[in-house]
């Protein structure tokens, strides 16, 4: 494998860059895009799960200075996430055994990327079309809740101010780790709106918390995909960290002269662009019907 | 079995190797440009310059060989619009590197058996490899790994890659790939007049890692736990110092 390390960097530049204009997170593009340029798919995944680390730390630490981390939500959303990933990591490892690791990703990547692109495609279409920022659905949110008031273990959550059965961030954190392992992602775009809607947890500590918890469970990721699966390659993460410190910082400015739809359309298109490329891989019939993998 | 006739192969190899010189004195003097690529991180793809002198007329092959690698392979199938990933089947005992260049085609100058005795037919080489598991349709996955190998220029044939001058000085110039497998490769050079290798020259060429580099990949595949550990606390530092830095210089 040999990439050109200015290309990863540029990587880095560009996924930091959108994600600091429009406060999403960009693991879900770094992956996709290391596989582009011919990263075998696990080693894209552990690399992009670590480069998270790096990558929101700042915004992390900042978010904890400020008071914004529900400390007890986070521990029980990371009891959960820490979970996922050690299973995660361990499917991983089944599928590249057997070769399949790739196509898994391609799928997941695929429906993830699809969804979150059409979503917000909607949603910033409706926005720039209403002229303002969408209404917090409150009646629609507040129906789903009911069963979640029935679940065991309540427990209270003073910071939050709310009291919760602790088998719903446990399951959230689970799926989030799962999330991270077998896509390098740090799942916030899964997390926010969970939190906010379903779980009802205050605007103020949403950010920080699901920043707070991700930062953890990349890290734990990171650490398993490196020692069980060999997957996270020094340089890639490291060009790739360095980039996108820069680009969020750059991104950020930029970001707050533009309006936030018109940011969310732009990133829309690309997350689509990325699925539609990806989903094209499983259709269009290959160059090559054989191709070298990696050893593990 | 097939182990034994590969040592006796090999030791017939080593034999004319040894006992052509003698016999011919000296007919073939070789050198290269070096004898050690270190791999570093500014390595991009290195030539290998291989030159010598003949006494005797004749054509000239050379033969760059590293050791066996392993390497993976996949099939992808149909399975109604999509093509999927089918069956991954691990190739071993081939070399990872394979380069022969020579002053004409080398199926012209030597017949069938002495090339694929010498190394220097790499249908054969294909064939010699042992895939696990073993494929039902082991040819195509032989004829499969050959196409991508020679795609990949890990292997390479060049029938006009070497050069006579006079008929007495030869030169070749080997493009090596950025990312080569470490180990000792061995150079063969082979003087051939009228079908059969009249001289042969054997070299050893060490491909290290060398400095900072190495010792990562080292420290990465033998304490993966540690590595990780320690990297991950790396970028966590790096994210926080450089992010914090960052913004104070911004605002």
């Amino acid at each position: 494998m040999a990439v050109n390390i200015w290309l990863i960097i540029g990587f880095g530049l560009i996924v930091g860059f959108l994600s600091g204009l429009t406060g999403v997170g960009g693991g879900f593009l770094i992956t996709p895009l290391l596989i582009f340029v011919g990263v075998p798919p696990l080693v894209a995944v552990g690399t992009g799960a670590a480069q998270i680390v790096g990558a929101s730390a700042v915004g992390s630490y900042a978010h904890w200075r400020m008071g914004n981390v529900d400390m007890r939500m986070a521990f029980i959303l990371l009891a959960g996430s820490w979970m996922g990933g050690l299973l995660g990591v361990h499917v991983a490892r089944i599928l590249d055994a057997s070769g399949y690791f790739g196509l898994v990703v391609t799928f997941l990547y695929v429906g993830l990327l699809g969804f979150i692109g059409i979503s917000m495609l909607v949603e910033s279409t409706l926005a720039m079309r209403r002229g303002h920022h969408p209404g917090k659905h409150k009646k629609k949110a507040r129906a789903g809740i009911s069963w979640l008031d029935r679940l065991p273990w309540r427990m209270e959550f003073p910071v939050s101010g709310l009291r919760l059965s602790i088998l719903a961030p446990v399951l959230l954190g689970f799926a989030v780790g799962i999330m991270a392992a077998l896509m390098g992602v740090g799942g916030g775009f899964v997390m926010v709106p969970i939190m906010l809607y379903l779980l009802k947890m205050p605007t103020r500590v949403v950010v920080g918390t699901s920043l707070f918890q991700l930062l953890f469970t990349s890290a734990e990721v990171g650490i398993l995909q490196a020692g069980m699966n060999h997957a996270v390659d020094p340089y890639l993460v490291l060009a790739l960290v360095l980039g996108s410190i820069f680009g969020t910082q750059f991104g950020a400015r930029l970001g707050a002269l533009m309006r936030g739809e018109q940011l969310r359309l732009v990133l829309a298109l690309v997350v689509m662009g990325v699925a539609i490329k990806m989903g094209l891989g499983l259709v269009i019939p290959p160059e090559h019907l054989y191709s070298m993998a990696r050893v593990v | 079995m097939r182990l034994v006739n590969l040592c006796l192969m090999g030791l017939a190899a080593l034999m004319t190797a040894w006992v052509t010189p003698v016999l011919a004195a000296e007919p073939l003097v070789v050198g290269t440009s070096n004898d050690l690529v270190k791999v570093t991180s500014h390595f991009t793809g290195r030539e290998l310059l291989v030159y010598g002198a003949l006494s005797q007329p004749g054509q000239v092959i050379v033969l760059l060989r590293s050791p066996a690698a392993t390497e993976a392979m996949l099939r992808k199938t149909r399975t109604g619009p999509i093509w999927l990933t089918g069956a991954k089947v691990t190739v071993t005992g081939a070399p990872g590197i394979w380069e022969m260049l020579s002053s004409a085609p080398a199926d012209q100058l030597l017949p069938l058996a002495t090339r694929q005795l010498l190394g220097l037919d790499p249908d054969y080489l294909s064939r010699q490899a042992s895939y696990r598991p073993e494929p039902a349709d082991v040819a195509a996955w032989q004829q499969a790994f050959l196409k991508n190998k020679l795609r990949r220029r890990d292997y390479v044939v060049q029938s006009q890659g070497v050069h006579i001058e006079g008929g007495q000085l030869f030169s070749a110039r080997m493009a090596l790939p950025a990312s080569l497998p470490l180990g000792r490769y061995t150079l063969d050079t082979f003087l051939v007049r009228h079908g059969q290798v009249v001289a042969r020259q054997k070299q050893h060429i060490e491909v290290q890692q060398t400095g900072f580099q190495a010792w990562i990949a080292r420290f990465a595949s033998q304490d993966g736990w540690l590595y990780g550990i320690v990297l991950t606390l790396t970028l966590a530092a790096m994210g926080l110092g450089l992010g914090i830095l960052m913004q104070r210089r911004l605002n």
